[in-house]
C-alpha cells in the first residue's frame, strides 16, 4: 500500500530524512516511534503530500505524491490523517465538520453525507454531540470526532501524527480504544505515537527512527520480545519512555 | 517637478520663525511629539495599573473616562482644551500646552488599555507566587509584574507614539505653527507648488514615523522574549 | 456660560454638520472595506508587481498624517489633474432618484471623501491581514488532508475564521473613520466639528456648541461599539471562536 524506497528530504543542509526504506502492506498497523526531531512526523506527512520529498521514491496505492501531474487532492481524499491538536474546524458544528469534505470533495449529496456522518459518529460513540461545536467538546471527544471525520471519506489508509500527545491522561484511553477497533477492522494504519501499550496490542510492525534514519524495522513481537537485541539508541529511548 | 520652493524655505520648514519668533516647523513637531509622548506614557502607565487593580464603582468611572477619551475626535478635545484650560488655570495658556494636554490625554487612554492588556497577559500564578513570598501589593507590581509586562507592552507604546507624531499635525487647526501649519502658509504664499510642498512635508513625517518604527524593531530584537509555558 | 440652549438656527447648523459627518463616514467605510479587501489580495499576492506596490502604499499611508494627505488631495491634486477633469469635478449637477434628488457634492466633499477612503483602506487591509494570518497553519493542513483544493480550504476553513477574528479590529477602524471625518473641517467641509466651531464663534456659547457636537460624536462611536458587542456575543459568532 505504502512503499518508501531510499526516501530522503533536506531543509537546506539539514537532512530531515536520510535514505528511509520501508513498506506498509494493506491491513498492516505500523507504529513509528523515536525521539523528537527524528523525522517521524515528516515521514508520514510525505505520504499524503503535505510535505514534498527530495530523493528516492514513494508510492501510495501505486501513486507517487511527489510526481508532477499527480492529483494530490484526489490522493489525499483516499488517505485519512489525524493531527496532534485534532484540527477540527471550530466555526462549524461537529456534523458540519463531517459533511464538509464529503460534499465538497466527494460530491456526495447533503442527505448521503449527513447519513454517513451520523453513522460514523455513532461508531465512535459521539452521535449525541452532532450539533455541538468543537469548543464544547473535551480533547478526547474532539480527537474521536476527527477520526470519524477522516473515516467519512472511506480512506484506504490512515495516518496518525501523535494523536494522543496533547490529551490529558484520562482521555487517552478513549481515543486509543477507537484506534484499536479500527485496527481490528482491518484498516491500514501508520501511527507516530509514544503509546507503547497500544503498539503492543495491535501493531504488526514497529519502526524506530532517530536523526532522520529508520534504525529498527521489525515485527512487534520481535521488538518487544527481545529488547536486548535492539540497537543501543532504541534501547535507551525505550527505557526512558517505558519507565513511566 | 520644481522643488526650489522647498529649498528656498528650508529654514522655515525646519525651525519656523525661530529665532526671530516662536519655534515652529519640524522642530516644533518633534517637541510636541516628545512632550506628549512622555506625558501620555506616564498617564497610560498610571491609568493602566489603575485599571488592573481598581474595583467596583471606581473602576467603572475609570472605564467611562477612558472610553470617552477614545471616542472623542482629537480635534474636538483640542477645542475643549483650548477653551477650558485658560478658565481652569486663570492664566493665558499657550496653544502649545493645549495641544500637549489633548494629545497626552488621548494617548494615555489608548496606552492604558495596552498596559492593562500587557499586565493581564502574565499568568495569574505570578501574582500568587509573589504574594505568597510576603511581598506587599506595591512591591509585587514594581518588582515582579511590571518588569515582565513592560517588554510585552513596548510595541503598543511605540505604535501609539507613531500615532502621536501624526496627530501633532492637528495642531494646525488651533493655529500652532508646527510642520503642517508651516506647509499651508508657504503654500498659500507661493500659490504655485502645492504638490511639492505637501509631498515634502509628507516625506518628513514619514521619516520621523519610520525612524521610530525602526527603533521599535531594534529594541524588539534586543529584548529577549520570554517563553511562556 | 452653561444655561441657555442654542437657538434653533444653530441647532440646525449642528444637525446638518452631523448628517454630513454620518453620510461621509458611511460612504467612506463602505468603499474602504471593499477596496481594503482588494488591497489585502494584492498585498498577499505571490506576484511581486502586485504585492510590492501594495506594501508601499500601506507603508506610506500609515506613516503620514491624514491631515497632510487631505491637504495634498485638496490643494495639490488640482495642480496635477488635467484642467478638463478639474472643471468637471467642480461643476454642480444633480441626479434625480424619484422624489429625491442628489446634488453633486462640493469639491471639498470629494477631496475629503477621496483622502479619507484611501487612508482607511490601508488600515482595513492590514486588519484583514492580521485576522487571516491568525488562523493556524495546521487548519490549512487539515483542510488539505481531507482532499480539499486550496481554494476550497480558503473559502470554507481559513476565511470564516479569519473574518471572525478581524471583526473587532475592523469595527475599530470604522470608529476611527467617524472620528477622522472631523479633519475635513481643515479643508473647509462643513462637517460637525466645523459647524461646532462656527456656532461657537457666533454665539460664544462654547459649552453648548462643543458639548452638543461632542455628544453626537460619542453617541455615534457608542452605537458602533454596541453593534460590535452584540455581534461578538451572539451565539452564532461565539461558537466560531475556538
Amino acid at each position: 500500500m505504502i512503499e518508501f524506497e531510499n526516501v530522503s528530504k533536506h531543509y537546506g543542509t539539514f537532512k530531515v530524512l536520510d535514505g528511509c526504506t520501508t513498506r506498509v502492506a494493506k491491513g498492516e498497523v505500523v507504529v513509528v516511534c523515536g525521539p523528537s526531531g527524528s523525522g517521524k512526523s515528516t515521514l508520514i506527512k510525505l505520504v499524503n503530500g503535505l510535505e514534498p520529498y527530495d530523493g528516492g521514491r514513494l508510492t501510495v496505492a501505486g501513486i507517487d505524491p511527489g510526481a508532477r501531474g499527480t492529483d494530490l487532492p484526489a490522493l489525499r481524499a483516499r488517505v485519512g490523517m489525524l493531527f496532534q491538536h485534532f484540527e477540527l474546524f471550530p466555526h462549524l458544528s461537529v456534523l458540519a465538520n463531517l459533511t464538509l469534505a464529503q460534499e465538497k470533495v466527494l460530491k456526495r449529496s447533503a442527505v448521503d453525507a449527513r447519513q454517513r456522518a451520523l453513522a460514523l459518529l455513532d461508531r465512535v460513540g459521539l452521535a449525541a454531540h452532532a450539533h455541538k461545536y468543537p469548543a464544547q467538546l473535551s480533547g478526547g471527544q474532539q480527537q474521536r470526532v476527527a477520526i470519524a471525520r477522516a473515516l467519512t471519506l472511506d480512506p484506504l489508509c490512515m495516518l496518525f501524527d501523535e494523536p494522543t500527545s496533547a490529551l490529558d491522561p484520562e482521555m487517552v484511553q478513549e481515543v486509543l480504544d477507537v484506534m484499536v477497533e479500527l485496527a481490528r477492522d482491518g484498516m491500514t494504519m501508520l501511527c507516530v505515537t509514544h503509546e507503547m501499550g497500544f503498539a503492543r496490542k495491535v501493531a504488526d510492525r514497529i519502526l524506530f527512527m532517530d536523526q532522520g534514519q529508520i534504525l529498527e524495522d521489525c515485527s512487534a513481537e520481535a521488538f518487544f520480545g527481545d529488547l536486548g537485541q535492539r540497537s543501543p539508541r532504541a534501547q535507551a529511548f525505550l527505557s526512558r519512555i517505558l519507565a513511566h | 517637478m520644481d522643488f526650489s520652493v522647498i529649498i528656498d524655505n528650508l529654514g522655515y520648514f525646519t525651525w519656523g520663525a525661530y529665532p526671530d519668533g516662536p519655534l515652529g516647523g519640524a522642530a516644533l513637531t518633534l517637541l510636541l511629539s516628545l512632550l506628549s509622548g512622555v506625558a501620555a506614557g506616564v498617564l497610560g502607565l498610571a491609568w493602566g495599573i489603575a485599571l488592573v487593580v481598581s474595583r467596583g464603582w471606581l473602576r467603572w468611572v475609570l472605564v467611562g473616562v477612558l472610553g470617552f477619551l477614545r471616542a472623542i475626535p482629537v480635534l474636538m478635545l483640542m477645542f475643549w482644551a483650548y477653551f477650558l484650560l485658560p478658565i481652569l488655570f486663570h492664566v493665558d495658556v499657550p496653544a502649545l500646552a493645549t495641544v500637549v494636554c489633548a494629545l497626552s490625554l488621548i494617548g494615555g487612554a489608548y496606552l492604558a488599555h495596552g498596559v492593562a492588556a500587557g499586565i493581564g497577559s502574565l499568568p495569574a500564578g505570578q501574582w500568587a507566587a509573589a504574594k505568597a513570598l510576603g511581598l506587599r501589593p506595591g512591591q509585587v507590581l514594581r518588582l515582579v509584574i511590571l518588569p515582565q509586562a513592560l517588554p510585552i507592552m513596548l510595541p503598543s507604546f511605540l505604535n501609539q507614539w507613531v500615532s502621536l507624531i501624526k496627530d501633532t499635525s492637528l495642531a494646525y487647526v488651533i493655529g500652532v505653527g508646527e510642520l503642517s501649519y508651516v506647509a499651508t502658509q508657504v503654500s498659500n504664499r507661493v500659490m504655485v507648488h502645492p504638490v511639492q510642498i505637501f509631498l515634502f512635508v509628507a516625506l518628513v513625517y514619514f521619516l520621523f514615523c519610520s525612524a521610530l518604527q525602526w527603533l521599535a524593531h531594534r529594541l524588539a530584537r534586543r529584548v529577549p522574549s520570554r517563553s511562556h509555558r | 456660560m452653561f444655561g441657555e440652549l442654542l437657538a434653533p438656527r444653530y441647532l440646525h447648523w449642528l444637525f446638518d454638520g452631523f448628517l454630513l459627518t454620518l453620510g461621509l463616514s458611511l460612504l467612506v467605510c463602505a468603499v474602504a472595506t471593499g477596496l481594503g479587501a482588494l488591497l489585502y489580495l494584492a498585498r498577499t499576492a505571490p506576484a511581486r508587481w502586485l504585492s510590492t506596490p501594495a506594501r508601499l502604499y500601506v507603508l506610506v499611508i500609515r506613516n503620514t498624517p491624514l491631515l497632510v494627505q487631505l491637504f495634498f488631495w485638496y490643494f495639490g491634486v488640482t495642480a496635477l489633474l488635467p484642467e478638463a477633469l478639474v472643471t468637471w469635478l467642480n461643476t454642480p449637477r444633480s441626479l434625480a432618484l424619484g422624489p429625491v434628488s442628489l446634488d453633486w457634492p462640493s469639491f471639498e466633499f470629494i477631496a475629503g471623501f477621496w483622502g479619507l477612503t484611501l487612508y482607511t483602506t490601508a488600515f482595513i487591509a492590514e486588519e484583514l491581514r492580521a485576522g487571516i494570518d491568525s488562523v493556524r497553519q495546521e487548519q490549512r493542513a487539515a483542510g488539505l488532508a481531507l482532499g480539499m483544493r486550496p481554494a476550497q480550504v480558503w473559502r470554507h476553513v481559513i476565511l470564516p475564521q479569519g473574518l471572525r477574528t478581524a471583526l473587532g479590529p475592523l469595527l475599530g477602524q470604522y470608529m476611527n473613520a467617524v472620528k477622522n471625518t472631523s479633519l475635513t473641517m481643515a479643508i473647509g467641509l462643513a462637517d460637525l466639528s466645523y459647524a461646532s466651531r462656527q456656532v461657537e464663534t457666533e454665539t460664544f456659547k462654547t459649552f453648548q456648541a462643543f458639548g452638543f457636537a461632542t455628544l453626537l460624536y460619542v453617541l455615534s462611536i457608542a452605537v458602533i461599539e454596541a453593534v460590535g458587542q452584540l455581534i461578538q456575543h451572539s451565539r452564532h459568532y461565539r461558537r466560531g471562536v475556538a
